[in-house]
C-alpha cells in the first residue's frame, strides 16, 4: 500500500517537473518572437559546381556559409547542399525544382555561370530568395569580391621579399575577374617597387594540375622567385616548393600543401555578405536588386608563414591593408595605363565599379596579354 | 582435356512478357546493388530510392522536370535509333545537336524578323537541315568511298562542338556576360509552356509516331530493315543502298538538329556553349534499350530524365554526389547488361564434337546477318 502511494507520489512530481520543464523552456522563444529574429527555422539550399571539398572556390564558398550560419545560431543541418551541377539549364533547374519543393527559403548559386538560369527561374517562384555570385543579374541577389584588392597584397608582399624586379603570375582563364586579380597583384608590386614587372602565364583552365605545373615551371625557368596565382589546384604552391620558389595562395589557405613556398594566402570570405542575406531572408526585408561588390575583410589574408616571411614585411603588408580598408589607396587609380600604353584612368580620378567589374586591360608592368 | 565454356548464342524470338519483365528484374538487381553503396556509407537504400522515384516520376515538379530533362534526349534516341534500323552507327547526334542549335540560332538571332508562328517553323528547319547536313558529311563518305561512319560521326561532334564554344565564347556571346552564351531568342518564337511542360514534348510524340509508322508500313521502311538483315540481298534486289546511306543518316542528323531546337525554343531560350550536354551519347543508350522502337524510345527517355533530375534530391538527403552518380551508373549498367540477357541466352557447353558442330553452325548464321560493312 505504502509502495503504490509512493509511486502515484513520484509520478505527480515528475509530471509536475515535466510541465514546468516545458513552460521554462518555452520562455526565450517568446523572448525570440518579442526581440531578436529567430532563425532556428530557415531553410537554406547552396548549389556548387563541384564538391565542397574541392580545396579550392566551392570549399571557400561553403565555409564561408558556415560561419555566417554559426554566427547567427542556424544549425547545419538547416542547410543542404546540392553538389556537381553543371552549368547548364536542365541540371540548375533540376536542383532549383529539387531545393524548391524541400521547401528552402535561400538558394545560393556559388558558380557565375548559373545567373541567366537561375534568373529565369527565380522569376516564377517569389518566395524563394536566390543569391548568385558573379554579376547583377534580374530577380537575384548579386555578390561578388574586390578580390583585387587582396591581390594587391600578394603583390605587395611579394615585390618586397623578392630581390629582382621581375615577379611571375600564374593565370586560369582570361576573364575579367582573373583579369582583376592579375592587375590587382602588378598594382601592389609596384606600389613597394616602381620597378617592378609582372611576368603572365596562361592555363586556359579553371582546373588542371599538369597545365598549372607547366605555368609555374615556365615562371621558374625564367629565372622568377616570387608568383602570384589565380589558378584552383594544389600544382603551383608544389611546384613551387619542389624548385626553391615561392608564392602566394589562393581560394583557401594553401600553407599545409607546400608550407615551405607559401607566403600567405588569399582567401575568398563571403562570410559577412552570407550574414547579411541570411538575415535579410529571415526578416523578410531581402530584396532581389541588392548587389553586394565587397573587399575589406571579404578579400581575407590567411596567417603569414613565419617561417619565411619576416616581421617587418608582416607589417607593413598590414599597414597597407589598413590604408586599403580606410580607402587610403585606391587600387585602380589614376594615372594608370595599360600594358598597350593606352591612360586608362586620369591622375586624380578612380576607376568606376562597373569598368572595374569588366575590365579588358593589363596595367602597364604586366608583361603578357588578356586576349 | 577441355572441360567446358559457356557462350553467348543469339535468341531467335523473345516474348513480349519476357521484353517487359526482363527490365524490371534488373532495375530491381540495379537497385540491389546500388543498396550496397548506400548502406556502406550508412544511409538507409529503401527511403533514398523512395524519394528518387516519388520525386522524379510521382511528384508534379519532378516530373515537368523529368520530362523537360528528356526531351532533347528523345530527339537524339530516335536520332541514333533511325540509323541503328539500317546498322548505321550515328556516334554524332551530340555534334548535331550542336549544328542544328547554331543554324536555328543564327536565324533567331541574326536573322530576318519574320510574324511569330512563321519564324518557329522556319527555325525548326533550320535546326533540322543544320544536323542534317553535318550527318551527310559522315554519309557521303560512307555512301561512295565506304569510310566508317562511327569514327566519322564521333570526329565531327568535336568539330561541331568546339565551333559551338567558339561562336558562344566568342562573336554570339552575350555583351556583359561573363558565361559562354548568347542572348535570349526573340521571345515570340518561345515553344509555349503548359503547365510548366514544353510543349516540345508533343512535337517529340507527333515525329516518333510518323516515324513508327514510316518504319513499319512503308516500303522505304521495309526497304531499310531488308539492308540492315543482309545488305547483298539488298543489293541483288536492286535497293538503291548508297541512297539510302544518304538519306537515312542525314534524316538521322536531322532528328537530332531537333532536338537543338526544342531545347533553345522550349527551355534555354539562347544559344549556350554547353547546350547538348551529352545528350547525343545518351541518346545510343536509348536506342539501344528501346531496341530502336520510336515510341519505347519516348518512354526509356522519361525514365533516363528521371534518373538524372532525380539525383538533386537524393543529395538532399544527406547522400553525398559522388554516391548519387555511383546509384544512377550502377542502374544504367544493370539495365543495360539486363538488356543484352534480352537479345542472348547463355548457353553452358562441355568441349566435345557436337558443341563443336554447333559452334560452326552459329559462327555461320552470325555470318549471314551482316552489317553494312
Amino acid at each position: 500500500m505504502k509502495k503504490k502511494w509512493i509511486s502515484i507520489l513520484l509520478v505527480v512530481v515528475m509530471a509536475t517537473a515535466f510541465f514546468t520543464g516545458c513552460s521554462g523552456s518555452s520562455e526565450p522563444k517568446g523572448d525570440s518572437e518579442k526581440g531578436a529574429l529567430d532563425y532556428s527555422t530557415i531553410k537554406i539550399g547552396e548549389i556548387t559546381s563541384l564538391v565542397v571539398n574541392d580545396g579550392g572556390w566551392c570549399q571557400a564558398t561553403h565555409q564561408s556559409l558556415l560561419a555566417a550560419m554559426k554566427e547567427l545560431g542556424i544549425p547545419e543541418s538547416n542547410l543542404v547542399v546540392i553538389e556537381n551541377v553543371a552549368e547548364d539549364q536542365t541540371s540548375v533547374a533540376n536542383a532549383y525544382n529539387a531545393l524548391a519543393s524541400e521547401g528552402v527559403n535561400l538558394i545560393i548559386g556559388a558558380s557565375a555561370g548559373y545567373a541567366t538560369f537561375l534568373s529565369d527561374l527565380a522569376a516564377s517562384n517569389p518566395d524563394i530568395v536566390v543569391a548568385q555570385q558573379g554579376d547583377q543579374v534580374p530577380n537575384l541577389i548579386g555578390y561578388q569580391i574586390r578580390n583585387y584588392e587582396g591581390m594587391f597584397l600578394a603583390g605587395y608582399a611579394s615585390a618586397l621579399m623578392a630581390e629582382s624586379d621581375k615577379l611571375g603570375f600564374a593565370g586560369s582563364m582570361s576573364e575579367a575577374s582573373v583579369r582583376a586579380a592579375i592587375n590587382g597583384y602588378a598594382l601592389g608590386a609596384k606600389f613597394a617597387n616602381p620597378e617592378a614587372k609582372v611576368q603572365l602565364v596562361w592555363a586556359n583552365s579553371w582546373y588542371d594540375v599538369d597545365l598549372e605545373t607547366q605555368s609555374a615551371k615556365t615562371l621558374i625557368n625564367q629565372g622568377i622567385k616570387f608568383m602570384g596565382m589565380e589558378a584552383s589546384s594544389p600544382a603551383i604552391p608544389q611546384t613551387c616548393q619542389a624548385n626553391n620558389a615561392y608564392c602566394i595562395g589562393y581560394n583557401v589557405d594553401m600553407h599545409d600543401l607546400a608550407p615551405n613556398a607559401v607566403l600567405f594566402s588569399y582567401m575568398w570570405n563571403f562570410a559577412p555578405i552570407f550574414k547579411d542575406i541570411l538575415t535579410a531572408t529571415v526578416d523578410g526585408t531581402a530584396d532581389s536588386s541588392k548587389y553586394y561588390y565587397e573587399g575589406g575583410d571579404c578579400a581575407q589574408l590567411s596567417p603569414f608563414n613565419d617561417a619565411i616571411v619576416p616581421a617587418d614585411i608582416q607589417e607593413k603588408v598590414l599597414s597597407v591593408k589598413a590604408a586599403l580598408d580606410r580607402g587610403e589607396i585606391q587600387v585602380f587609380g589614376g594615372e594608370l595605363k595599360d600594358n598597350e600604353g593606352n591612360i586608362l584612368v586620369a591622375d586624380g580620378e578612380v576607376m568606376s565599379d562597373e569598368d572595374i567589374k569588366v575590365q579588358k586591360f593589363l596595367v602597364e608592368n604586366v608583361i603578357g596579354s588578356w586576349k | 582435356m577441355k572441360i567446358g565454356a559457356i557462350r553467348f548464342e543469339k535468341k531467335q524470338t523473345v516474348s513480349l512478357s519476357r521484353k517487359v519483365l526482363n527490365p524490371v528484374i534488373f532495375i530491381l538487381l540495379g537497385f540491389v546493388l546500388s543498396s550496397v553503396f548506400i548502406m556502406a556509407n550508412g544511409f538507409q537504400p529503401i527511403p533514398v530510392f523512395g524519394k528518387m522515384i516519388t520525386y522524379s516520376l510521382l511528384n508534379t515538379r519532378g516530373l515537368i522536370g523529368s520530362i523537360n530533362a528528356a526531351l532533347p534526349l528523345m530527339f537524339c534516341g530516335l536520332s541514333v535509333a533511325i540509323a541503328f534500323k539500317m546498322n548505321l552507327n550515328n556516334i554524332g547526334a551530340e555534334g548535331q545537336f550542336a549544328m542544328g542549335a547554331i543554324f536555328g540560332g543564327a536565324f533567331a538571332l541574326y536573322g530576318p524578323a519574320l510574324p511569330a508562328p512563321l519564324s518557329g517553323i522556319v527555325m525548326f528547319f533550320l535546326c533540322a537541315i543544320g544536323g542534317g547536313l553535318w550527318a551527310l558529311i559522315a554519309a557521303a563518305l560512307k555512301a561512295y568511298w565506304n569510310v566508317n561512319e562511327t569514327i566519322v560521326t564521333l570526329m565531327l561532334n568535336y568539330i561541331a562542338l568546339l565551333f559551338l564554344d567558339y561562336l558562344c565564347y566568342g562573336p554570339w556571346m552575350a555583351p556583359k556576360q561573363t558565361t559562354a552564351m548568347t542572348v535570349t531568342i526573340p521571345q515570340d518564337m518561345y515553344l509555349p509552356l503548359i503547365g510548366g511542360t514544353s510543349s516540345g514534348i508533343f512535337l517529340a510524340i507527333i515525329i516518333a509516331v510518323l516515324l513508327y509508322l514510316f518504319l513499319k508500313y512503308t516500303t522505304g521502311g521495309y526497304q531499310i530493315s531488308v539492308i540492315k538483315n543482309s545488305l547483298r540481298t539488298a543489293e541483288y534486289a536492286g535497293i538503291p543502298v548508297k541512297k539510302y546511306i544518304l538519306i537515312v543518316l542525314a534524316l538521322s542528323g536531322a532528328l537530332a538538329g531537333v532536338a537543338g531546337f526544342v531545347q533553345v525554343t522550349g527551355i534555354v531560350h539562347r544559344v549556350q556553349a554547353q547546350l547538348p550536354g551529352g545528350s547525343g551519347y545518351t541518346g545510343i543508350v536509348i536506342a539501344y534499350l528501346s531496341q530502336c522502337n520510336p515510341l519505347v524510345i519516348l518512354l526509356v527517355s522519361v525514365l533516363l530524365g528521371a534518373l538524372q533530375n532525380s539525383s538533386a534530391v537524393v543529395q538532399i538527403m544527406g547522400v553525398p554526389s559522388q554516391i548519387v552518380t555511383m546509384i544512377q551508373g550502377t542502374l544504367m549498367i544493370s539495365v543495360i547488361a539486363g538488356e543484352f540477357f534480352n537479345r542472348y541466352r547463355i548457353v553452358y557447353y562441355k568441349a566435345d564434337p557436337e558443341s563443336k558442330r554447333a559452334e560452326q553452325k552459329n559462327n555461320h548464321s552470325e555470318q549471314k546477318g551482316g552489317a553494312v560493312q
